[in-house]
């Protein structure tokens, strides 16, 4: 190949490859229902499988298993004031409105002295994001917490536009309400929810001069996107901002509502991709709830939402036959229940595409993953979500490390969301790099170096750990979705359990003598060297 | 658990001693030869340092147009920059700098920087992901899924070390191609499947890693395609964090950086690391905030506010960072140059801010940017509309393509497919590097005496265009208020001379258009009317 062919096949435009297609389509999965497929599950919808987890659902049907996820919701209590006293450059204050112990999500914070008040909104924004951390790492046997990542990921609100914690709160309340409800519906109560109103600059959107941003993000990134089959016009982008004009904010008490006088009555003309429709000039609420009508009659709403889905939950490479085979017959499910979301999930992840071997393995764990996921597969114990005094300092350590391997719960990168989570053609390869993945290594590092994981009580809890083969097939089967040969088992088993040796009764020896030394020593090497592993970022 | 030793030990990434050494080298990939590839490099010791503005920045008030004051203050009175305030330039008139801008303003008098005014394209996008995928990859397709999936310097990279990254360091390139002070990978870097650059944050992290295994047990060519991937990035990781650190442990800061600056505080690491020896040719480094949609200025003064202090952090790194070049003795290597995803409406917004246009300038500094502003002044409209837009004067991938030619000595037709297809020259670096040329004509005063008219205008459906040519190839754009191109009247090749084209029963909708002349590295934009 000479340099200019080189080029020309780098050019290639029709980069997606055609690699071997997806036979399997949403008929339901009637394979086998082992481990393999229970882990498959619990990784993608929950944060790590812990092996309580996956032999509670080893004793049901995968239809079943499926039901419990998507119907076991809790309404979690509010977050609670967990900081002490403000201290500034002019002085030391309390938090008038709030005593500690007490949620803070109530309080428009105007009863402290003014000097404390942006402390304190900081403070109180700390503790939301403690507050969430503390739900992942408590989370129930459920989808939940899986499904309010996926909604903040796509409405991406961040706190820095927002700066009201009160506001942030309610937002998330809003998405953690509606996470298993109606697409729509929530689409709609997100336009004028007063963060996002906030966030993308709506509440100053007047008719005088219209603000086109949330307009076109509206299209572009919430409902619409830009698939091969959106057609929506720039037009269409200022017809909608007109139709979008007038809707204020109040913080207290904290509301949205609609100035008419700021409203734009002339009627709106959109393109032929929304079918030419005009929406007449009316009050803002009534204009806004033809609009939402308008965007969710496209064909296009529903298959953008689920391959949003699909990107988050299954995997980043859409093919025709995928797109053919399990998109569009998932969007036909979504607009035939009305835009509800659960019947679409269920579908799913109950059909025979999402348990395809082509399907596993293949996705890089989010830093969500690897943080609140290892955690849990070692059942490091953590208090109550509701323990403001000693859980939240843990849960925020959580979140810190999160963020520093790109994903800031609360303030996602830009109004796209988390780009691994939507952008090609790396989408989850860009949460690896040579940035986060040493941040990554530390962190596993850290946890067995520290003795945060109990290696011990890890191997204990497998079927036979003193033989060395069942206990590396146990532990791997676990912790690594990607299999080892078995010749890289055998490595694993002669280096860290046999000291080097091909003799199997080393192990087996050291284990029912209880030489603790030996066992800590050589699970710990083992664990620290297991969790270094490429494979080990897969799930 | 201990809560305390959980806090003490994941609360910041403490750097473990190695508990494993040495890693596994896999070669993986076609069969490479290391000769051949060395041979098709280029010979060259130069750095090109990007900064992206990110978020869409106000061209109009960073290079504020002194000759359509009048016009420009009527669009946008609540955010304009008061014409008295505009930093001057030595031998203009034409345009000056926003004024907390002085930093670069005393680099443009001492003739290290230019400008070129209105860089974009014929379709702009007014999405900041679509208008960034664009200037990124370099490929204007309005679909997306039909886009290139590659950067424009991942491409020229790729071109120049092919095989990366599973053959290398090789002797003839130790280093990382490109480095991004980022938390993660770019558009504008990314090769066919890898990235060709490498995130780091923190030069001096140490990174322990080894494996083993280099077997793919599984069938699933997804679950191996990542699997791949994340082998080749662990590897790559470890070798090059070492050199990395190496460079950087092995040269010191010499100028006076800003402080609270953190596109300072990431030029500074790109001067140490150049300093270290790194052979590295591109870096890249980010300043966002000018998504400047409400509140750009203060009401009460608008040369402040949140766009003003953007301007003076970048005026200042700028300032600093040749500095320190200049101390270390390298300035003959580096050439840096800006770019944003759009610039902002002409029009302003009632939330003293600006929504998202289409051209904006984009300037270059270094002792080899040849100085002064390339191109006129936007045209700017009297009964300015909220969709009038900037149309552009030069197509971005032409500054690439200038870039890749005068800076990088990348020869045609090679270039043409970097860029995937050929692009007009211009002026932009001095000294010629690359056995170049050292001086095009004076390029603005030649595009003076380029003949475009049209008559009449405004038109009906009927007209006469004229325009003159210097000979070779010649082009002529219609473009709607939008900035994009709607018609192309002509778009071959001429003898030098004056010619006319006559329109009859032209079908465009009436409206404020733009004619766009090109002539090798000349253009004239004059503007037209349709009426009814």
């Amino acid at each position: 190949m000479n340099r200019i062919e080189f080029l020309r096949a780098l050019a290639n435009r029709n980069t997606t490859k055609k690699s071997q297609p997806f036979f399997s389509g949403i008929l339901p999965y009637s394979g086998q229902w082992t481990v393999n497929e229970v882990s498959h599950l619990l990784k993608r919808t929950m944060f790590g499988a812990k092996k309580a987890d996956v032999d509670h659902f080893l004793g049901m049907s995968m239809s079943a298993a499926v039901d419990e996820l998507l119907n076991t919701v809790s309404v979690p209590n509010p977050p609670l004031r967990d900081y002490g006293l403000i201290v500034t450059e002019d002085g030391t204050y309390d938090d008038l409105g709030v005593v500690q112990g007490q949620t803070w999500v109530n309080d428009p914070n105007l009863l402290s002295d003014a000097d404390a008040r942006p402390g304190i909104s900081r403070f109180r924004m700390d503790s939301l994001r403690k507050w969430w951390a503390g739900l992942m790492i408590n989370q129930q046997r459920s989808i939940q917490e899986k499904m309010v990542l996926f909604w903040h990921h796509h409405y991406s609100v961040q706190q820095e536009e927002v700066g009201n914690p009160q506001m942030m709160y309610r937002h998330h309340n809003l998405l953690r309400t509606n996470m298993l409800g109606n697409v729509r519906m929530l689409a709609k109560e997100v336009t004028i929810d007063p963060a996002m109103l906030l966030h993308l600059n709506g509440y100053l959107n007047s008719r005088q001069a219209a603000d086109e941003n949330f307009s076109r993000e509206f299209q572009e990134l919430f409902t619409i996107g830009l698939g091969n089959d959106s057609h929506f016009t720039e037009n269409d982008v200022i017809a909608a901002a007109r139709v979008l004009t007038g809707w204020r904010v109040r913080t207290n008490p904290l509301e949205s509502y609609a100035d008419e006088a700021a409203h734009d009555t002339s009627s709106k003309t959109f393109s032929g991709f929304y079918g030419s429709r005009t929406i007449a000039g009316g009050d803002a609420a009534t204009e806004l709830d033809a609009l939402i009508d308008m965007i969710f009659d496209t064909t296009e709403a529903a298959r953008f939402i689920v391959r949003k889905i699909y990107r988050f939950f299954v995997y980043y490479e859409i093919d025709e036959a995928t797109e053919t085979d399990v998109i569009e017959p998932l969007a036909a499910i979504l607009r035939n229940n009305n835009y509800e979301i659960k019947p679409m999930l269920e579908a799913l992840f109950k059909s025979e595409h999402f348990y395809d071997t082509l399907n596993q393995a293949c996705y890089i764990k989010s830093p969500l993953d690897i943080l609140t996921g290892t955690l849990r597969e070692f059942n490091v114990p953590f208090p109550a979500y509701t323990d403001y005094a000693t859980g939240y300092p843990l849960f925020f350590s959580i979140y810190n490390n999160a963020a520093n391997m790109q994903l800031d719960l609360f303030q996602p990168p830009d109004v796209n969301g988390y780009a691994a989570f939507v952008q090609g053609p790396m989408h989850y390869e860009l949460w690896v790099n040579s940035n986060s993945l040493p941040r990554r290594a530390d962190y596993t590092d850290a946890l067995v170096n520290a003795e945060i994981i109990d290696v011990r009580g890890f191997a204990n809890a497998t079927s036979n750990p003193s033989n060395p083969d069942t206990l590396i097939n146990d532990v791997t089967a676990l912790l690594l979705r990607y299999p080892l040969s078995t010749a890289s088992k055998t490595y694993v088993k002669t280096r860290f359990l046999l000291n080097n040796t091909a003799d199997d009764s080393f192990w087996t020896n050291a284990w029912t003598s209880n030489n603790s030394t030996l066992i800590d020593t050589s699970l710990k090497n083992m664990f620290l060297f297991l969790m270094n592993l490429p494979e080990f970022h897969l799930c | 658990m201990d809560r305390r030793r959980f806090l003490t030990n994941t609360a910041q990434a403490v750097a473990l001693p190695a508990l494993l050494h040495g890693f596994s080298f896999t070669a993986m990939g076609k069969a490479h030869s290391q000769l051949t590839n060395m041979l098709g490099r280029t010979d060259t010791d130069h750095v090109l340092v990007l900064i992206q503005l990110a978020g869409g920045n106000d061209g109009l008030n960073m290079v504020v147009p002194l000759d359509v004051y009048s016009n420009y203050y009527n669009a946008r009175t609540n955010v304009a920059i008061q014409q008295s305030k505009v930093l001057r330039l030595n031998g203009t008139d034409k345009a000056g700098l926003h004024p907390a801008m002085t930093a670069l303003q005393n680099l443009y008098n001492d003739g290290k920087m230019n400008v070129i005014q209105s860089v974009g394209y014929d379709a702009p996008n007014f999405s900041h992901f679509q208008a960034k995928d664009i200037w990124m990859s370099g490929d204007t397709t309005a679909e997306r899924s039909q886009r290139v999936k590659t950067g424009w310097l991942g491409r020229y990279l790729q071109s120049e070390f092919e095989g990366y990254p599973d053959a290398f360091p090789d002797p003839g390139m130790p280093d990382p191609l490109a480095i991004q002070i980022s938390p993660a990978p770019t558009l504008d870097l990314q090769g066919s499947v890898y990235s060709m650059g490498l995130s780091i944050t923190n030069p001096e992290k140490v990174y322990s890693f080894e494996n083993p295994f280099s077997d793919y047990p599984l069938t699933s060519a997804p679950a191996n395609k990542e699997l791949r991937f994340l082998r080749v990035v662990s590897e790559k990781t470890k070798i090059y964090s070492d050199i990395i650190r190496d460079a950087y442990q092995n040269a010191a800061t010499m100028a006076v950086y800003p402080t609270e600056n953190g596109l300072a505080d990431q030029l500074k690491i790109v001067a140490r690391l150049i300093k270290g020896g790194l052979k590295t040719r591109v870096y890249t480094v980010t300043i966002g905030g000018f998504d400047t949609h409400k509140k750009q200025v203060n009401a009460s003064d608008t040369s402040t506010g949140n766009h003003a202090k953007l301007m003076k952090n970048l005026s200042t790194a700028i300032h600093a960072f040749q500095n320190d070049i200049e101390l270390m003795q390298l300035d003959d290597r580096v050439l840096g140059m800006t770019f944003s995803e759009f610039g902002r409406r002409i029009k302003s917004n009632a939330s003293l801010g600006t929504d998202h246009g289409a051209a904006a300038p984009v300037m270059m500094f270094g002792k080899h940017a040849k100085a002064g502003i390339l191109g006129n002044s936007p045209d700017i409209p009297a009964d300015i509309q909220v969709v009038n837009n900037i149309p552009f004067q030069y197509d971005f991938r032409s500054v690439y393509a200038s870039v890749l030619e005068q800076w990088f000595c990348v020869k045609r037709p090679i270039l043409d497919e970097i860029l995937l297809q050929n692009y007009q020259a211009l002026p932009l670096i001095k000294g010629g590097p690359c056995g170049l040329p050292e001086d095009i004509d004076d390029t603005n005063d030649n595009a003076d005496k380029l003949l475009l008219k049209m008559w009449p205008n405004p038109y009906h459906i009927n007209a006469t265009l004229q325009f003159s040519t210097l000979g070779g190839h010649t082009m002529i754009q219609q473009l709607d208020a939008l900035g994009q191109v709607v018609k192309v009247h002509t778009n071959m090749t001429y003898v030098a001379g004056t010619y006319n084209i006559d329109i009859y029963n032209d079908a465009l909708p009436s409206g404020a258009y733009f004619l766009r002349l090109q002539n090798g590295s000349l253009q004239k934009v004059i503007s037209v009317m349709k009426v009814k």
